[in-house]
Parts: C-alpha cells; sequence; structure tokens
C-alpha cells in the first residue's frame, strides 16, 4: 500500500475523547476525528480546511502523536511509530516539528529567544559544540527575518508576528521533514499573514519540507496548498488537488465554504450564487447517523440519513464522500 | 545570559541590597560574636540577674534572668536560629519544589499516591513525631533538622503541585513535548523556572516558622541544650518577663525580625529578578 514517495500515511484514525456523564450518566465520548485516511508525500503541503470543531486541530495532534488516537494506524516513512518504543517515538519529534497557533502562548516566558530555538538541538544533537550551536541558531533566525540580536530577548519583547518567526525557527532548526501547521496564522493580523504564509511556502519549496497546514482561512490555504482536505464532523468530506477542489468543488459542504468567502470585486460578490447551510453545527457528541452533514444539506434525500458515504474517487487525485455528487449540478466555484 | 541580566537585576534593586547587606551583617556577627561579646555565653553575674544594659561594663543588651550577658547569648543564638531558618528553606526548595512539580506533572496514580503520602505526613501529630524521632535518632541538633525538614516541605509541595498543574496546561509545555523533551527536561527547564515567584514566597514564609519551631523543640528539650541558646529560646524566656525586664524580649525580637525583614525585601528582589518582564 505505501508507496516510496509517501512519507506520512494515515488511515482509519479516530480519535474520541471520554467525557463523564456525571455520577449517574453513561459515559459517552466526543467523536474528534473519526475515519481519516490521507497521505502526505515529501515536500508536499495538504491543506486541512473545516469549521471550529470539527478536529482539524485534535488530527494534528495525533498525526505528531501529542494524543493517542482510539482507532487507525500512522505510517511515518514506512514504518509505524505507534510499534516503536517511546524513546524511538520521542526521536522521530526531530523529523516531524510544530507550528502552533498562539505564538506567545507557545513560547516559554522565562527563556530566551535563543534558548528556545536551540532547545531542539540541546535535546536531539547534545554533542553539538557550543559555538556552532549558536552558529545555527542566528542561521534560522536570520532565515526567518529576525535579527541575530533576538537571541537575548524574551518572548513579550516581540510582537506576534515576530514571536511566530521564532516559532517557525524553533521548527526549522532540526531539520524536519513535515511541519505541522496548526492555525499558524490565524492570530496574526492579515498583512502579517500574508508575510508568514509567503516565508512558510518559500521554506517548504527551497528545504523541501512538507506541510500539514491546518487552518479554517480557506484563502490561505489556496495560497499555500498543493492539496486540500475538507473536514465536517471529524470525517473527511472532500479532498482533492488545490486547482480542483477550488475550481470544482464536488461536495455540497465544501461548496457552502467557498460560497461563503466574500469575494474582492463588489459586482461578483452581488451577484454570485451562494449555497446557505441550513442549522448550527451537530454536536460531536451525537453526530447525525448516515451521511453527517445531512443534517445541513439542502439537497440530502433519504439515502443520506441512512448510509454513510464512501470516499469516492473521481478523475485525478480528487476524493468525495457523497452519495449524489453525480447528479448535483456542477457549477465552478465563483471564486 | 539569562542569569547575567538576573543578576545585574537583582543588583541594581536597592531594597534587595538592602536586605543582602543586613543579612550579611547578621551573618558577620553571628560568626564573630564570641570576639565581639564582652563576656561568655555561659557566664553568670551573681550581681546582675535582670539587669539592663550597661554598656561601661560590656553588657551591651543588658543580661538575662540567670545573670548572664544578653549581648553575647543574642550573637550565640543568631547561629542556630539562622542555621535552622537557611536549612529549613533549602529543604523545602529542594524537596518540596521537585516533589510537588513530579507530583503536578506526571499526574494521575503517582500524583494521587505522592499527594496522600503528603496529606499522611501532615496529619501525624506533630508531637508524636518528634518523640517517635527523639527516640530513634536521640537528642542533638540534627534531630532538630530532620524534625522540621520531614514537615517543612509539605507545604511548598502542596503549593507547586497546584501551580504545575495549571502551568501543565499551557501550550508552552505541550510545545517542548511537540519538540522531543524529555519529562525530565520539561520539569527542570519550563516548569520549575515558571514557578518562582510563589516558590520564593513560600521559601521565606518556612523561615520564621522553622526559628519558632526549633524553640518549640528546645522548650521540650530536643534541640539546643543550655548554655547554647537560640533565638526562639531567648524569646520564649524574654516573653514570660516582657513586664520587668523588656530589653530581654526586646533585642533577641529585633533581631529576627529584622532578619525576617531582610529575608523578605531580598526575595522580593530575587523574584523581579526572575521574572524577565520586570
Amino acid at each position: 500500500m505505501t508507496t516510496p514517495d509517501d512519507l506520512l500515511r494515515v488511515e482509519g484514525l479516530s480519535v474520541d475523547f471520554p467525557v463523564s456523564g456525571g455520577l449517574w450518566g453513561r459515559k459517552r465520548a466526543v467523536h474528534a476525528v473519526r475515519d481519516v485516511s490521507f497521505t502526505l508525500s515529501a515536500g508536499e503541503t495538504l491543506g486541512v480546511v473545516g469549521e471550529s470543531g470539527c478536529g482539524k486541530s485534535t488530527l494534528g495532534r495525533a498525526v505528531l502523536n501529542l494524543i493517542r488516537p482510539t482507532a487507525g494506524r500512522i505510517w511515518w516513512n514506512g514504518s509505524e511509530p505507534a510499534a516503536e518504543s517511546l524513546e524511538r517515538q520521542r526521536l522521530l519529534r526531530r523529523e516531524m516539528t510544530v507550528i502552533f497557533q498562539d505564538p506567545l502562548a507557545s513560547l516559554d516566558p522565562r527563556m530566551t529567544i535563543g534558548a528556545q530555538v536551540g532547545e531542539p538541538l540541546d535535546i536531539f544533537e547534545p554533542a553539538l559544540p557550543e559555538d556552532e550551536k549558536r552558529r545555527r541558531v542566528a542561521a534560522v533566525l536570520e532565515r526567518v527575518g529576525l535579527s541575530a540580536d533576538a537571541v537575548g530577548r524574551y518572548p513579550h519583547q516581540f510582537s506576534g508576528g515576530q514571536c511566530q518567526r521564532v516559532g517557525i525557527a524553533r521548527a526549522l532548526i532540526s531539520n524536519p521533514r513535515m511541519i505541522v501547521c496548526d492555525e499558524a496564522v490565524s492570530a496574526l493580523d492579515v498583512s502579517i499573514q500574508a508575510q508568514i504564509v509567503a516565508l512558510l511556502g518559500d521554506l517548504s519549496r527551497e528545504m523541501g519540507v512538507a506541510l500539514l497546514f491546518i487552518s479554517h482561512n480557506l484563502a490561505v490555504v489556496r495560497q499555500i496548498s498543493d492539496r486540500v482536505m475538507v473536514l465536517y464532523l471529524g470525517k473527511v468530506m472532500e479532498i482533492a488537488g488545490r486547482d480542483s477542489l477550488y475550481g470544482a468543488p464536488r461536495h455540497p459542504y465544501t461548496r457552502a465554504l467557498l460560497s461563503a468567502v466574500p469575494v474582492p470585486d463588489p459586482d461578483v460578490e452581488r451577484n454570485r450564487r451562494r449555497f446557505h447551510l441550513i442549522g448550527d453545527l451537530p454536536s460531536p457528541l451525537d453526530p447525525p447517523k448516515g451521511c453527517v452533514f445531512h443534517t445541513r444539506c439542502p439537497h440530502a434525500v433519504d439515502r443520506c440519513r441512512t448510509e454513510v458515504p464512501d470516499l469516492s474517487g473521481l478523475e485525478g487525485r480528487h476524493h468525495v464522500a457523497c452519495h449524489l455528487w453525480r447528479e448535483l449540478e456542477f457549477s465552478p466555484s465563483p471564486a | 545570559m539569562t542569569a547575567d541580566s538576573g543578576w545585574r537585576r537583582l543588583l541594581r534593586n536597592p531594597m534587595a541590597m538592602a536586605g543582602l547587606t543586613v543579612l550579611g551583617l547578621i551573618l558577620l556577627l553571628a560568626l564573630f560574636g564570641p570576639f565581639l561579646a564582652a563576656h561568655e555565653i555561659d557566664e553568670v553575674f551573681w550581681d546582675r540577674i535582670g539587669a539592663p544594659p550597661d554598656f561601661a561594663a560590656g553588657f551591651y543588651f543588658g543580661t538575662d534572668a540567670n545573670g548572664r550577658d544578653l549581648f553575647a547569648r543574642t550573637l550565640a543564638g543568631a547561629r542556630v536560629s539562622l542555621l535552622v531558618g537557611t536549612a529549613a528553606s533549602l529543604i523545602s526548595l529542594v524537596i518540596g519544589v521537585t516533589y510537588g512539580a513530579i507530583a503536578g506533572y506526571l499526574g494521575g496514580r503517582i500524583d494521587a499516591v505522592m499527594m496522600r503520602i503528603v496529606d499522611i505526613l501532615y496529619s501525624l501529630p506533630f508531637v508524636f513525631f518528634v518523640i517517635l524521632l527523639t527516640v530513634y535518632v536521640g537528642r542533638s541538633l540534627s534531630t532538630i533538622f530532620i524534625t522540621i525538614g520531614a514537615v517543612i516541605w509539605l507545604d511548598m509541595a502542596r503549593i507547586v503541585r497546584g501551580q504545575t498543574l495549571s502551568l501543565k496546561q499551557r501550550e508552552f509545555i505541550e510545545a517542548a513535548r511537540a519538540f522531543g523533551a524529555t519529562d525530565r527536561r520539561i520539569i527542570l527547564r519550563h516548569i520549575i523556572p515558571n514557578l518562582w515567584g510563589p516558590v520564593i514566597i513560600s521559601m521565606l514564609l518556612v523561615i520564621p516558622d522553622a526559628i519558632l519551631t526549633e524553640s518549640f523543640l528546645s522548650f521540650l528539650g530536643l534541640g539546643v541544650q543550655e548554655p547554647n541558646t537560640s533565638w526562639g529560646v531567648l524569646i520564649g524566656d524574654g516573653a514570660q518577663n516582657m513586664m520587668e525586664t523588656p530589653w530581654m524580649l526586646l533585642f533577641p525580637g529585633a533581631f529576627l525580625a529584622l532578619t525576617l525583614l531582610a529575608f523578605n525585601f531580598l526575595g522580593d528582589g530575587l523574584r523581579d529578578a526572575m521574572d524577565p518582564k520586570e
């Protein structure tokens, strides 16, 4: 199954969080991620989009082995980390790193920038001479656009955008093969967002780092991703190449998401067709039977309420989980 | 470089430096007491029982109820009290912080077992505990350290555990884990440095507690034996006669108060110096 260029392969991944039902209540579980499968090739950027609470971040944390999946298997570079010793799993953290959403909160307030960026080196290359370590910290800081005198300063002395650059430097210093960007730009100003996304894109291309780019921002995902995966209530709705997904979305949920993105041109914005969703996001404690999206889907038929749609492949690498994708009228996204 | 700027901030803090100077002076007095005092601590002057200060005769602080020089005795008491106070705060720092941080960070069953041990030690009647220890260890100054040491770190462990529990939820701890840091590294490099504020405060609170506990133990005959003395013993004696001979309470009391004040100034300075945001 695993092809040689698959850096990461996830199959049937599910993550449940137990919720206590009070003293007499029965034990229930939040199904944060359900039966998610995808692959990521070396150097590729996979965007993961969806509403808040759809399991994007949980997926990222499970891939990083920060939380234990309830079911499913993850292959990294052809082997399964879960089957290896804890020490081996820890050493893998050198190859897959992470950039967090809140740049300031993810940095230790009592540690200098230099010490934090250099920490992965302390952990994985303890024999590295001090001046070599300093040189590499300075080099990576320069690469992300920070001056060398940042080394001796503390996180609170920096702006959000600068802190996120520090976070990127920390994620890069061990020369990883994949970086999970968990809403890495959502906490930043729009102008800073663009800079950081451009930086991430450059770094990914130059260094051949694969990115798992988790975001709710469709425009940002479109800018940076090679492929995009759409999640709803922990399930994959659609996964396709970027142009295929944005140009010809097949799943009603993807269409609704895309049509919610405002278009800068007022004439287009006024006249374009919108797909409106009805109702609220159902509780992940008690997800709908059948297709999870049927409660809000304008096209839902009886079959959708009883039968879970498989991810079916279209042309290319476009997959969609919908019973009706063949029948639904195809209209290119107005954006 | 972290330590450097921390020290510089501490050195620039006038209150902390005043505290440090006072503590240094008291330490020097304690060390060189025998050379400064005009009389021995156990020399009884039958004609001067409970006498007020008399500079000409070398009784700078007066004499106690047994006619001994209070100045010499206060300086001698400083040795025991400073030793007990410092030892207690070091014990609570080393054992209490490590224990609390490990329990809080690891959580779950390990935390439950570790904290129940603390509860058990906490609930043992102190006097019963002291008697047990005296039986097994015998009466000496080291009994005091063991006795005080055994119970003094419990508060610290509880405070540190509580702080660690909330600290553990912070994103930078998860970040450290995601970058491959071991539990040991997370506790030593990320949890403990972020605990300095409450840790320093409770370290300082432990000092008067230990000094007073020592006087209680000495009163029971377990700690300092006559003619040696400590501030706790001197204050206890002085308090019994405070209406007739107030200087017997005033001088050792003033030394204790001054020491605690100096420790507090130094502690505040340390806390600020450790916080990069100051």
